[in-house]
């Protein structure tokens, strides 16, 4: 790789050790991948996850004594510790939890990050089109990247940490503009109504495109036909499971992505060489291949994954109105602590709770509690809780996957039925 | 029968060890278990053991949460890996856990080895060797 001074500096360990640590690491990374120089970045995202020495101290090689070079982010702490006990979760693995979590947490205020907590940090970040930035997580990369135009691989927790510190990441895939060019098209059938999509749709659809493009690596579908209303809470549900079921790091959603105002931009006036019809029959494909439970009494119903928007939290809240969530069912809602502030002005927080429903913010609440709590049955609209939570629990969580009001009616009468 | 294959290394190393053929993208993070055991419901890999294998698939899915780096430590990582494709996070997983990769070859190596194949993986030549069980 061709590096500029201020990187040879770094790499010569002139910012000292962990700065050194972080380039020699992004070097590697960038030779790996043929890349020929690297880029400054403009933002980073980092985990919050190292719960236990090994991690905590890998981590630590790369950030002792040094202050984060661009404005970062941080993914959902792993659990919220206020939420242990009223989540069931064990104990040893709570007092592992209230053990690692504020070391975590002392770190980041050392490093200068803003404490987001959260896979829908965007209202700390001002992400542009071409902006060269350095994510980490499945939720969020195909977002910043079919979202905004920002421009980022799927970086590992440790390189999006050692671009956090040095500024730099290296200049490979999604960085060049001819990588992000549409893999495949997606013709949406008008006779659907997309313009009336529930965010279950919208995880059906993708579900279906992830599955049927798996092999035209990289995987970058083109939707075409969703309204141009399509807004960010529904994007949201497109990316939560596309990466990790079908390695979908970037999309074009044709009238919202900004670099697809026409199929014809998407695809850089390429012909396509993959057309998947989506219409009535491959919704419903869709939807039976994402349910996988069978036995209707339901245990936990999960709106928030990734975490909700104010709009979803609206939702949620107008759902629940003048009902009781069932006392053998819990809903577990998750946010942001950004948004739960905003959402509490709007009375749609107490809404929630005063129906009985959980309001759990700045963690995650999905995959790594079916590792932990292994539940029987979740109702959820969220394509990873469908597609994850049967691997995340070595088989034994099953789900019922479905619109968010059905998922609600589930947490009110502790049972799946479809209106 | 023996035969060698050239790719692009990731880092340097050599390991070898007996093929786990996947025909759909792999994936460490929230699939594989700390004993090895790997879980995708539906698909016919599910329930089989990684640990000590040479995992050969057309390229990787899914997110890390320095999952490679776990794995390595509970000694239930592959030995190494094979993809015709590469990944973002994958070839990150590979250097900061060590595990030899090669990836990117003239050939569908998919169409060639089997499970069972022994596969010896040297990133110093760039080179995957397959050696056929069936002689």
């Amino acid at each position: 790789m061709k590096l500029r001074d201020d990187e040879k500096r770094m790499l010569e360990g002139q910012e000292g050790p962990a700065v050194q640590k972080s380039m020699e690491f992004l070097v590697k990374i960038g030779d790996a991948n043929g890349a020929e120089d690297m880029v400054d970045i403009t933002s980073a995202h980092i985990l919050s996850s190292e719960l236990e020495d090994a991690l905590y101290n890998l981590v630590s090689d790369y950030t002792q004594g040094v202050r984060v070079k661009v404005l970062t982010g941080t993914h959902p702490q792993p659990f919220n510790l206020d939420y242990l006990e009223a989540m069931k979760i064990p104990i040893a693995v709570a007092d592992d939890a209230k053990k690692f979590i504020p070391r975590v947490l002392e770190r980041h205020k050392r490093l200068g990050v803003i404490p987001t907590y959260a896979c829908f940090p965007y209202f700390a970040h001002h992400l542009r089109l071409g902006d060269h930035i350095a994510w980490t997580e499945t939720q969020v990369v195909p977002f910043a990247n079919a979202w905004f135009g920002a421009r980022t691989n799927l970086q590992s927790p440790l390189s999006a940490i050692a671009s956090a510190v040095t500024g730099k990441t290296p200049n490979y895939g999604l960085h060049l503009p001819e990588n992000r060019l549409g893999t495949g098209l997606i013709e949406i059938d008008p006779a659907l109504e997309p313009e009336k999509f529930d965010y279950a749709d919208y995880v059906a659809l993708s579900f279906w495109a992830g599955k049927l493009l798996v092999d035209n690596v990289p995987v970058i579908p083109v939707y075409n036909g969703l309204s141009p209303k399509t807004g960010y809470s529904m994007v949201k549900h497109m990316c939560s499971h596309s990466t990790w079921n079908s390695g979908v790091v970037m999309f074009h959603v044709v009238g919202v992505t900004p670099e697809a105002p026409t199929v014809e931009a998407a695809f850089g006036g390429k012909r396509p060489e993959v057309v998947i019809p989506f219409s009535k029959k491959e919704m419903q494909n869709a939807y039976e291949e994402l349910n996988s439970a069978s036995d209707r009494k339901v245990d936990i119903v999960i709106a928030g994954c990734p975490h909700c928007t104010v709009r979803e939290l609206a939702d949620v809240a107008q759902l629940l109105d003048g009902k009781k969530v069932h006392p053998d069912t819990q809903l577990w809602v998750g946010t942001a602590e950004a948004t739960e502030t905003t959402a509490k002005r709007m009375g749609s927080i107490q809404a929630i709770k005063d129906a009985g429903g959980l309001v759990i913010s700045g963690a995650c609440i999905s995959l790594k509690v079916f590792s932990v709590l292994q539940p029987s049955v979740v109702a959820s609209a969220s394509g990873l809780v469908a597609v994850g939570a049967g691997a995340y629990s070595g088989g034994k969580t099953r789900v019922w996957f479905g619109k968010l009001s059905d998922c609600i009616n589930a947490a009110v009468k502790s049972k799946w039925e479809v209106n | 029968m023996k035969v060698v294959f050239r790719g692009r290394s990731v880092s340097k190393g050599k390991a070898e060890g007996e093929a786990l053929v996947f025909h759909r993208p792999f994936r460490l993070m929230g699939s594989v278990k700390s004993n090895g055991l790997y879980y995708e419901t539906g698909y016919e890999l599910n329930g089989k053991n990684i640990k000590g294998k040479v995992i050969v698939c057309p390229c990787s899915c899914g997110c890390s949460f320095y999952f490679g780096f776990l794995l390595k430590g509970w000694g239930a990582m592959p030995n190494a890996i094979v993809a015709m494709k590469p990944y973002h996070y994958a070839i990150e997983e590979a250097i900061f856990s060590e595990t030899p990769m090669v990836y990117g070859f003239d050939h569908n190596l998919l169409d060639i080895i089997e499970t069972g194949d022994h596969v010896v993986v040297d990133e110093d030549n760039g080179t995957v060797t397959v050696i056929k069980k069936s002689g």
